[in-house]
């Protein structure tokens, strides 16, 4: 929906998602669009754990935002 | 050897060609379907006077739409006969204005199902059941009628598991959950006229069910007794994933008729249910259940980041119920023993049933 | 042995449509506004603005915005993601469960 609005995106999911994330983006119709993922699972995570995924993912994020 | 001519012979090899290639096509549910072809199409289609390409449900968010002739294609595979569409075309209909379906419950983690509840004389005219078994097999109607939804879900919607279905565990209602009610062992109006239809229209009431709960009160002709069995099992705290629930209530015959021989009504039923559904705090904060998040108003522990006081934090007991209305009763299953069930529903937390008509074709 | 008929595809996949392109992607980070999709999930904005942070301090992003998705079971609707696209350069989304 965002890449059609002409605004480069990413997305942040679990690994226990990708399979349906990638599903959902080939039925709208952008089999290519590009996700990140950290390991699951996140809803029970505190402070440091959060802090500690994130920074694994950092780079991820910029080379998708950046280059097609 | 009895009457082995009298069995018919069929083309083997072809017959099991055609139902393998379903399978490789992966246009099933994990068992046989009937083969369907145009002619047994047209055969679907001549039960209703709705157009084929007409939508019945869009799911806009995957790119897709159910329309009349789909799901005649997926009801005929499913071991419908012709009759049993326009019940099937009833359950889209009230699935439909139910509205959890478009908003993705089917793909949804929790795992849920459609269930299906049929009144009226529809019920008697394609054999539904609606007595013994009720939730069992062995019933054309309810078992394909059910089945007719789910398989519409995997092929026209594409909710395949592990694809767009991303649920935890599912419930074995993935298959298929079709029930009638037993409005002839009822002692109280049939739920379609509790809700005004007239008791010769035929509807369809779509649920959307979590797990059906299994009730043992054989014990007991006491009413209270009873309610205090079905109300202990409705607010038990691993079904709060929100900070009520809602439910639909089975009644066996023999249940029923205990509380109607003690002057309650369904309503009294409700409201003591609705009265008694609930949880001490303590034992709420023992679950890590006595807030809920500021965002999806989900149960969690009152020391996570995300907790706000849920609608009642400076009550001790806590309803699982936000209102009477949360809490359907119908009468199902055989007049033998002292059983009954809780569907255990997502939503309507209030409000009225979905409620559909079966269309009837006047020149019939 | 009576006419042969064809199996009917039960999926009705060949009305569906496509639009593969991707939007066009940014040349870099810096001073660009961003947009955060939260899906309402426990934890999801936490994740993401821990992120922006990282993003801030590390690739000096500019202006940060935190959007929030009216229900997580579905795609953010049409018009809400045109008022995105037009407030922000790039948009991070996620996160389940």
């Amino acid at each position: 929906m965002l890449e059609r609005a002409g605004v480069p995106a990413v997305s942040i999911c679990t690994d226990a998602f990708v399979i349906p994330a990638k599903a959902m983006a080939d039925v709208l119709g952008h089999p290519e669009f590009q996700f990140v993922t950290i390991p699951h699972p996140i809803a029970s995570l505190g402070e440091a754990e959060i802090e500690t995924r994130v920074r694994e993912i950092v780079d991820d994020v910029v080379r998708i935002l950046t280059h097609a | 050897m009895t009457a082995a001519a009298e069995l018919p012979l069929v083309d083997i090899d072809e017959l099991r060609r055609v139902i393998e290639d379903y399978f490789e096509r992966g246009w099933t549910d994990g068992l046989p379907v009937m083969p369907v072809t145009e002619s047994i199409l047209a055969e679907f289609l001549s039960q209703t006077a709705r157009d084929p390409d007409e939508v019945l449900l869009a799911m806009p968010h995957l790119n897709r739409a159910c329309t009349v002739r789909l799901a005649a294609i997926n009801a005929a595979m499913a071991g419908c006969r012709p009759e049993y569409f326009p019940v099937v075309l009833a359950a889209w209909t009230a699935l439909k204005a139910e509205n959890y379906v478009t908003r993705g419950i089917w793909q949804s983690t929790t795992g849920t199902a459609p269930m299906l509840l049929v009144n009226g004389p529809v019920r008697e005219q394609i054999g539904l059941n609606s007595k013994g078994n009720v939730f069992g097999s062995g019933f054309r109607a309810n078992a394909t009628i059910g089945r007719a939804i789910r398989l519409t879900a995997l092929n026209a919607f594409g909710l395949r598991p592990g694809e767009l279905d991303q649920a935890t565990q599912g419930n074995p209602a993935k298959y298929t959950a079709c029930i009638a009610e037993n409005e002839e062992d009822s002692p109280w109006p049939a739920f379609h006229v509790e809700h005004g239809f007239r008791a010769e229209d035929s509807t369809v009431t779509a649920l959307t069910m979590r797990s059906v709960a299994h009730i043992e009160a054989r014990h007991t002709t006491v009413p209270e007794q009873l309610a205090i069995d079905l109300a202990g099992t409705i607010s038990r705290t691993g079904a709060l994933i929100h900070e009520t629930i809602s439910a639909c209530i089975a009644l066996g015959p023999e249940h029923a008729h205990l509380l109607a021989r003690a002057g309650w009504s369904k309503d009294d039923l409700r409201r003591f249910v609705f009265e008694h559904a609930v949880n001490m705090r303590e034992a709420l904060a023992a679950a890590g259940k006595d807030a809920v998040s500021g965002k999806t108003r989900w149960r969690l522990s009152s020391g996570h980041a995300e907790a706000v006081p849920d609608s009642t934090p400076d009550a001790d007991v806590v309803r699982a119920l936000g209102c009477e209305e949360a809490v359907q009763i119908v009468v199902a299953g055989a007049h033998n023993a002292g059983v009954s069930a809780v569907i255990e529903t997502f939503g309507p937390r209030g409000g009225p049933p979905a409620i559909a008509a079966v269309e009837r074709l006047s020149a019939r | 042995m009576s006419h042969r008929e064809a199996i009917l595809d039960p999926t009705g996949q060949s009305e569906r449509g496509r639009d593969p392109t991707l939007a066009a992607r940014v040349p870099g980070l810096s001073g660009i506004r961003l947009g955060l999709l939260d899906n309402t999930k426990a934890n999801a904005a936490r994740v993401l603005e821990t992120l922006a942070d990282q993003l801030r301090a590390q690739h000096h992003v500019g202006e940060v915005s935190t959007y929030t998705k009216s229900y997580f079971g579905t795609p953010v609707e049409e018009d809400r993601a045109q008022e995105i696209a037009q407030s922000c350069d790039a948009v991070i989304a996620g996160v389940g469960d």
